[in-house]
């Protein structure tokens, strides 16, 4: 393994720069999610590439897990999908390694739950992230407690535990929240899972001010976000979006109607969506 | 690492967890942030009702007037002649729809009525616990979802049947192993979207905090009554108490009044399912490592990557791939002598049980049944005197024990 594209000691964190870059270039930020393995490690790499190509600012790989309990059906079946064709934890973090190689400053970030991490060691979890070019963990199922052992492994490899708020957190704990949180905050639209078609929750807006005024990072909104509409709607609101089960759609349809032409599917939904952030 | 944990924590099997919902290294709150509000309003408002006196007015005149509470307690004189010590059952089976779920059902429901939430959420695996849910939520005219997996719908036809009757809606879960774990997953996914109207009465002392104290605070009644009608009948504490564990919510209803009194030996039972070498069991203290499932740190099965390894075993009420986090703690205070009973065991339990003292048990106590001659009778002084959680009746069970003992040729005779 070339090692040429690992982070040197000296270097910042590749996710601080992407959101100080979009900070000046007044850019809404594209944080784009695929499951990795999903229909296979070779595929999942070239859609993840496709997203990336698109115009999405930050890559969000997630892990398959086996009880993703805060994921809606497309992605839990994309997970099950990637598991039944024998995905391991170490195809995720080649998978990482591989786009790094493509992609030497896009951020790249995994996305697992608690278990696997823990199964694996933290530190030696975030070791490996770190070898395999990623910048930072989402980590849905550890709340600000129960953060401390995650969050010392990612210190100690320079990586970023993103933090997480919902509609529902109240103003001091949301306080607590921004205060704590590095590189942005990964705030929920809705109640509910990943692909949820409710709608925005009426204290999103009351949710992103408390934490603004509270001196936050970025904050980046996710869940139920699909279409270049959805990404205006919200657009006003944070300082960015995350996309991920429309992305799992997509690339299992286009791969359906066309597998020649899928990826150029993938990639321009990505387009569309950085387009409508672009536009603030 | 174990006594340096305790040690750090300070904490003595018996004790109450902090805030943070810790037994020693195992329990906590992993959940999404959604629902963390959620869990401190309900630990606040459970704190509150527990020590109010009219909510334990309300529960106790539910559980005396609805459940048929005090339950017996039976002395197995014909199955004492075989084992060789006085044995005494705890009568769950007796109670209100035959199994020990109601006291938290009962307990829990009217906890949600108390904080105004007129949905219902409820997970179920072999129906037992839905049933139980479904029956509370009919006595207070609340709306009553039931999420239960694919494969033990097709099980379990006739406990669908029966939530239905009760008014209840139940829902197919597809998604993974479609058992248990499953339909719990897809009962935190509701709860995570209509958190602001909905409750979530889970079914074990598994989850993230409070459920696991309070779940136990509900099921404790068991051990409380046990233990001062064996102070009547006997005058003196038992030897051993015997209870199998797959969440472990009967087991901790009957050990808790007991884990302070040293001099008592606590024996939790898990499913060996086919045997522990194949992992077709449900074995998570035995046989599995710490981990996080469903909201807390404990004993999970679970393979080299962390990926949760479905569990097996002949009773599905045992089927669950955790357990309890106050029962990981014990494990590692080396408080409860935790071991296992495989399916065959279980079987002969069953029969045992039904021969000897008639009365049919489900097939989860057959397993603490069919342990009873394992237990080191010898280290006592003078003759051994046991009690065992009879958790539910057998009726369930006998069309599946019927089909095992024919077709499969499983020998169940002692």
């Amino acid at each position: 393994m070339i090692m040429s594209c690992e982070r040197g000691e000296t270097m910042q964190n590749r996710l601080l720069t992407c959101l100080e870059e979009l900070h000046t270039r007044k850019e809404g930020a594209l944080v784009g999610y695929l499951p990795a393995g999903d229909p296979n490690v070779k595929t999942s790499i070239d859609a993840m590439d496709a997203v990336i190509r698109g115009g999405a600012d930050i890559l969000e790989i997630g892990i398959p897990f086996s009880d993703p309990l805060a994921d809606g059906p497309a992605i839990q079946a994309a997970g099950v999908r990637a598991l039944q064709t024998g995905f391991r934890l170490d195809c995720a973090f080649e998978t990482a390694w591989s786009l790094r190689q493509r992609h030497s400053t896009v951020p790249i970030l995994l996305m697992t739950y608690a278990n696997p991490v823990l199964r694996c060691g933290p530190a030696v979890f975030a070791k490996k992230a770190r070898r395999a070019g990623a910048d930072g963990l989402l980590i849905p199922d550890v709340p600000l407690e129960e953060t401390g052992p995650f969050e010392a492994a990612c210190l100690e490899e320079d990586l970023i535990l993103v933090s997480f708020a919902a509609p529902t957190t109240g103003r001091t704990r949301l306080q607590a929240i921004a205060s704590g949180a590095r590189g942005f905050v990964y705030t929920v639209a809705l109640t509910g899972v990943t692909g949820s078609e409710a709608g925005p929750h009426g204290h999103l807006r009351r949710c992103v001010e408390t934490l603004k005024n509270a001196g936050s990072p970025p904050v980046m909104v996710g869940f139920g976000v699909s279409t270049p509409q959805d990404v205006q709607d919200l657009a006003g609101i944070g300082d960015g979006v995350v996309v991920g089960t429309t992305f799992v759609r997509t690339l299992q349809q286009s791969l359906a109607e066309d597998p020649q032409s899928a990826m150029e599917g993938v990639r321009r939904l990505a387009q569309d969506l950085k387009n409508a952030l672009r536009v603030r | 690492m174990t006594e340096r944990n305790i040690e750090k924590h300070g904490m003595q099997p018996g004790d109450n967890p902090g805030p943070d919902g810790r037994f020693g290294r195992h329990g906590g709150r992993f959940v999404p942030e959604t629902l963390i509000p959620a869990l401190e309003e309900l630990a606040e408002i459970y704190q509150d009702q527990i020590n109010n006196p009219s909510f334990q007015k309300t529960l106790q005149h539910h559980l005396t007037s609805y459940v048929g509470r005090p339950t017996p307690l039976t002395r197995a004189r014909r199955l004492e002649r075989e084992l060789g010590a006085k044995v005494y059952f705890k009568r769950e089976d007796l109670t209100h729809t035959g199994a020990h779920k109601i006291n938290n059902t009962l307990g829990q429901v009217l906890l949600a009525r108390r904080m105004g939430r007129k949905r219902i959420i409820a997970e179920t695996g072999a129906g037992q616990h839905g049933v139980a849910t479904a029956t509370a939520a009919a006595l207070f005219g609340l709306e009553c979802i039931v999420y239960m997996g694919q494969e033990d719908i097709e099980r379990q036809r006739l406990n669908v049947f029966r939530m239905e009757l009760l008014g209840a809606t139940v829902v197919p879960v597809q998604s993974g192993s479609q058992t248990l774990k499953d339909a719990i997953n897809e009962a935190i996914r509701d709860w995570v979207t209509n958190v602001d109207d909905s409750y979530y009465v889970i079914g074990s002392v598994v989850g993230p905090h409070p459920y696991p104290v309070m779940v136990r605070d509900f099921q404790r009644i068991v051990g409380d009554e046990a233990r001062s009608q064996l102070q009547s009948e006997e005058g003196r504490l038992p030897d051993f108490v015997v209870a199998c564990v797959g969440g472990g919510s009967n087991a901790m209803g009957t050990f808790y009044p007991f884990v302070r009194d040293r001099n008592v030996r606590l024996v939790g039972v898990e499913a060996g399912g086919q045997g522990l070498d194949n992992m077709r069991h449900s074995a998570s203290l035995t046989a599995g490592d710490p981990g996080v499932l469903h909201g807390a740190m404990t004993y999970l099965l679970q393979d080299e990557d962390g990926q949760i390894i479905p569990a097996h075993s002949v009773s599905a009420g045992l089927d669950y791939p955790g357990v309890g986090p106050e029962h990981a703690f014990w494990k590692d205070a080396d408080r409860v002598e935790y071991v296992t009973a495989d399916d065959a065991d279980a079987l002969q339990g069953f029969a045992w049980l039904a021969e000897t003292e008639g009365i049919i048990p489900a097939l989860e106590p057959a397993h603490a049944i069919g342990h009873l001659k394992n237990l080191p009778l010898h280290e006592i002084d003078g003759e051994a005197l046991i009690l065992v959680c009879l958790s539910g009746r057998g009726d369930k069970d006998v069309a599946q024990v019927a089909r095992l003992t024919t077709e499969e040729e499983i020998d169940y005779e002692l």
